[in-house]
């Protein structure tokens, strides 16, 4: 059953803007090395360009708005993580009162799926690791990018 | 084949408003006009207690039906436990009388795109939905009731259209419509289709509710915004909804509005509150208020 992939490719369309891009030129390339079917695949080559753009541009709009909206009301002590902005995951987080977005891989947003609710600490991290089936790479930078913008004790928000 | 005999025992809720923090001190005010609110479920999963406080402000005041937008009942993967325990914690506070939410696709594991996409309408996505259906349905002890979304697009290389898809999933598992005719009317425009042959084909014995919003049009595309009072370009939904309510034994209606939000609220919601409350009455549905 490809049903699951197909909705991956699906949804990765509307929230990635570089593998969309690919996709519009060439599709049948980009579909390439994916576990479709043929009528998976013609479900696929047949998405119309034009709605399959607007569709993605009010989604990254919406996105945009509500992380702006979230960080002008909520305490700085928050880091906020979504699954997708432009091309990525991204957290973003109040910084020296101005809005900040760092995107992550997707690795590293499935730990921080693990972490809602909790407060970033190495402890939490690992455990969220361990659980989470991620790449050590991708725990390794995440990590390195929570340190490095001074995020240890915040709490994480999914959104 | 399950029968709808459980939507027929829902009682009529009236017609009423979606809850937003924005209108809250209005919605309390105008309580006396407006017969029934809905809120957004995912809003008081997972909350602290004085969210739970607000919203039993507003439970002691109005009946409430939960609105869920994240259940993506699409999605190719078991309902997580532990959201279906959210559900059912919500519809027991508010003593729901059904749970709705949409026919979409809005997460998968690791990907959660915030927003409600179309449906590939397969048989594959029916055997689907129909066994999460079952599911919930089992899990909550109520009915659970779900609304044709607006798409920019179809998935091609389906075995049904939405009307079709919907009805197969109604009289599979007795689950409820909630029929938006401002999606249907958006739609329809856009894609240059006939909006009474969707609703021709469209399970109204299974309709429970009905939403209508107010969109725009912004370079010849029809937004559903939820921004508008449902006159001029969105006028039209008026005549779906004196066509719908003559062949449907409707729960409740209510009205959408997530942004630009007025002051007057006698404009901005009440005077269509008041002619949705007419249209039905005239067509024969019930016309009792709760308060």
């Amino acid at each position: 059953m490809s049903l699951p992939v197909f909705q991956g490719v699906l949804l990765k369309l509307y929230t990635n803007k570089n593998f969309q891009e690919k996709f519009l030129i060439n599709r049948q390339e980009s579909l390439h090395n994916l576990n479709l079917s043929r009528r998976e695949q013609k479900a696929l080559l047949n998405l119309p360009e034009k709605e399959l753009k607007l569709f993605s541009s009010e989604l990254f709009h919406k996105r945009h708005d509500f992380i702006t909206a979230v960080l002008e009301r909520s305490q700085p002590n928050y880091v906020f993580c979504s699954s997708f902005y432009v091309s990525s995951p991204v957290i973003a987080f109040t910084k020296a009162d101005a809005k900040t977005t760092v995107e992550i891989s997707d690795g590293a947003y499935l730990i921080l799926e693990h972490m809602a609710h909790r407060r970033i600490g190495l402890k939490s991290l690992i455990e969220a690791y361990l659980s989470s089936g991620a790449g050590a790479a991708d725990f390794l930078n995440l990590v390195s990018a929570l340190t490095r913008n001074g995020l240890m004790g915040k709490e994480v928000k999914l959104f | 084949m399950t029968s709808n005999r459980e939507l027929k025992k829902i009682p009529y809720y009236g017609v009423g408003i979606g809850l937003r923090n924005e209108i809250g001190e209005q919605t309390m005010c105008h309580k006396n006009e407006i017969d029934t609110l809905e809120i957004i479920s995912e809003r008081f999963f997972n909350k602290p207690a004085p969210v739970w406080d607000y919203l039993r402000n507003f439970a002691d005041n109005f009946p409430i039906i939960p609105h869920g937008v994240k259940l993506s009942i699409a999605s190719a993967d078991k309902t997580d436990p532990e959201f279906l325990k959210n559900m059912k914690k919500l519809c027991e506070f508010v003593v729901a009388p059904y749970y709705s939410d949409h026919f979409a696709l809005t997460r998968l594991p690791g990907a959660d795109i915030g927003h409600l996409s179309p449906i590939w309408f397969t048989k594959e996505s029916l055997e689907i939905i129909v066994e999460k259906i079952d599911t919930i349905q089992d899990f909550l002890g109520i009915p659970l009731v779900l609304e044709n979304i607006n798409s920019m697009f179809t998935v091609s290389e389906a075995d049904f259209e939405e009307p079709e898809f919907i009805a197969k999933v109604c009289e599979r598992t007795g689950c409820g419509a909630l029929l938006d005719l401002t999606n249907v009317y958006i739609n329809t425009h856009n894609n240059g289709n006939d909006p009474y042959d969707f609703l021709g084909r469209f399970p109204l014995d299974h309709v429970v509710q009905i939403h209508l919003a107010g969109g725009i049009i912004r370079n010849d595309w029809f937004y559903d915004t939820h921004s508008e009072n449902i006159a001029g370009i969105n006028d039209g939904v008026w005549s779906l909804l004196e066509w719908t309510t003559k062949r449907c034994d409707i729960k409740s209606l209510i009205i959408e509005r997530d942004q630009n939000f007025k002051d007057d609220f006698d404009d901005m919601l009440l005077q269509d509150i008041r002619r949705a409350r007419s249209i039905i009455g005239k067509n024969g549905s019930r016309n009792f208020r709760f308060n």
